[in-house]
């Protein structure tokens, strides 16, 4: 049988299975912060690791859609988070773990650009339609242009659109999880905003409700 | 669109018709990944345990004592961080090409598979994982698989569609592969597996045998020199068969399991007629899939078969006992 550790114990877990396993613990860690999350998934806490990726893996992918393409994005939001879990002992400010895992992912799509592609195969074109049946191909062309478009805008505006518009993240809790404060951040996403449809326009692109997609 | 709207900012207030329409088109992008393991010690170069809290530790030592505590706990630490580093606990599974060019992701294979990246074959490659020291699973042509979990305690793998034949060597229940409609439990042995883009699929045994467990619930085992069991979309596993059975006998069961031509008392009439000694493996796992007077005449057949131990009641059987199934089941093997 499975323990789930609700609270830091004495002494490190012997083994990882002893720790809660993923979804066992998890109602121990809705509405917990960051930073005590960091520690306790430091301390081997399954439920704590899977709510942290909960939390942060759509900053990680949001950032990294921001830059390469989907299906690297959906490879590099693994990466960065194994990456996160081996260095998970040199976090120190468990509140800034999500600047600090944005940053991965930035140096991830960086290191990735760097790096030759390899020939893909037909099938694992998952921009179109590999997901659940959640749009078909021409939403995912459609999307994929959009994303184009995103990725042409100045830096600053293109994690938030992102972050916004793909990962269904708000305002407030973008700024929450990027350590940003809100300020800031509106000033970003309404500048990217206005710049965004700017540019669709310009390219006769301007979306309109029908041109959705059927969603 | 109006780009100062509180809906732009947090959803609040009417809502944006064109950012709505961008929110619509961008859906399918969005992340939808699982966590990949948490792994302590998650190689020997990282630095996951180098900041890891050590509370309840060695303590504070100091003079002669303190040095000798000091070195036990050394010592200890040593032995620690070995077993911290033990290979079981790496977050990946070795893998290399057999044939093409099998690609983890986007990009080509580098002898690693990390937990949670999916595998995938085109129709001219096959590559082979290798599992822990327990045993290798060659992933054939046109398959997507991804390691879920990999541990001391499981192995874990994920085939949406494909095929694989694994071997494995390990105590039961280590090793599993997950499918989108069942998941085949390993309780050592060798086996295939092949699954279809919708969830169908057909497990057949070589060696040992294998628990094929449905996401309703429904397990049937299928055991070795020829056990085969089809899964069938909004069914799950059907009844496990050995390939050697009749045609007639294979197709009556098939409609039986997944309704095809109408499946009901007429399929399972062949299906008691045709079965040979063998086939009570099948017959067994009737019993839990029928009823009443249907129910009565699989128990009938099957005790002419393999007869019932002494101390298995009919009445046991026939309300689904569990203790009285398994006993008639472990005294029917050989099949």
């Amino acid at each position: 049988m499975r323990v789930v550790m609700e609270q830091r114990s004495g002494h490190l877990p012997r083994r990882t299975e002893e720790v809660g396993a993923v979804g066992a613990g998890v109602a121990g860690v809705i509405g917990v912060s960051d930073e005590e999350l960091v520690e306790r998934a430091k301390l081997g806490d399954r439920a704590a690791w899977a709510a942290l990726y909960q939390r942060f893996a759509p900053v990680v992918h949001g950032v990294l859609l921001s830059r390469v393409r989907r299906e690297d994005a959906d490879d590099l939001t693994q990466d960065v988070f194994v990456q996160a879990m081996r260095r998970l002992g040199d976090v120190r400010d468990g509140a800034s773990v999500g600047g600090w895992l944005a940053a991965m992912a930035r140096n991830a799509a960086a290191t990735a650009a760097r790096r030759p592609r390899v020939a893909r195969l037909g099938e694992g074109d998952f921009a179109k339609g590999d997901r659940n049946g959640d749009g078909g191909m021409e939403t995912a062309e459609e999307a994929e242009r959009v994303l184009g478009v995103i990725r042409s805008l100045p830096e600053a505006y293109r994690e938030t659109l992102v972050l916004r518009l793909v990962e269904g993240l708000t305002g407030p809790e973008l700024a929450g999880r990027m350590g940003m404060t809100h300020g800031s951040l509106r000033v970003n996403l309404h500048r990217g905003m206005l710049m965004l449809k700017e540019r669709l326009e310009a390219e006769g692109r301007g979306l309109t409700p029908e041109s959705g997609g059927g969603g | 669109m109006d780009v100062m709207s509180g809906y732009v900012w947090d959803g609040s207030g009417p809502v944006d018709p064109e950012v709505a329409c961008l929110e619509r088109v961008l859906s399918g992008q969005r992340h939808r990944g699982t966590a990949p393991e948490l792994v302590i010690g998650a190689g020997p170069e990282d630095g996951f345990t180098r900041g890891m809290k050590r509370v309840g530790g060695v303590g504070t030592v100091g003079g002669v004592r303190g040095r000798g505590l000091a070195a036990a706990a050394a010592v200890l630490m040593a032995v620690g961080a070995a077993w911290l580093a033990r290979p079981a606990g790496v977050p990946w599974l070795r893998v290399e090409a057999v044939s093409g060019s099998p690609v983890i992701g986007s990009r080509a294979m580098d002898g690693r598979m990390p937990v949670g990246r999916w595998l995938q074959t085109d129709e001219k490659s096959e590559a082979a994982i290798e599992v822990a020291s327990l045993g290798k699973v060659t992933v054939k042509p046109n398959t997507k698989i991804r390691v879920m979990r990999t541990g001391e305690r499981e192995h874990r793998l994920e085939m949406p569609y494909g095929s694989i034949h694994a071997f494995i060597t390990a105590p039961p229940r280590v090793f599993v592969v997950d499918t989108p409609l069942a998941s085949a439990v390993d309780m050592g042995c060798e086996y295939t597996l092949e699954v279809e883009k919708d969830g169908s699929g057909v497990l057949k045994v070589m060696l040992g045998h294998v628990l094929l467990e449905g996401r309703g619930g429904a397990v049937s085992e299928v055991p070795m020199f020829g056990g085969v069991c089809r899964i069938r979309e909004g069914v799950g596993p059907g009844t496990p068969y050995f390939d050697d059975a009749s045609s007639a006998f294979i197709a009556a069961l098939e409609r039986f399991d997944f309704g095809g031509g109408g499946g009901g008392n007429a399929d399972l009439r062949v299906v008691l007629e045709e079965a040979r000694e063998r086939d009570a493996l099948t017959l067994w796992h009737l019993i839990a899939r029928t009823r009443g007077s249907a129910r009565e005449a699989v128990v009938e057949r099957l005790e002419a078969l393999k007869p019932r131990p002494e101390r298995v009641s009919r009445e046991a059987v026939l309300r689904l006992d569990e203790e009285a199934l398994r006993a008639w089941n472990n005294a029917m093997r050989p099949y």
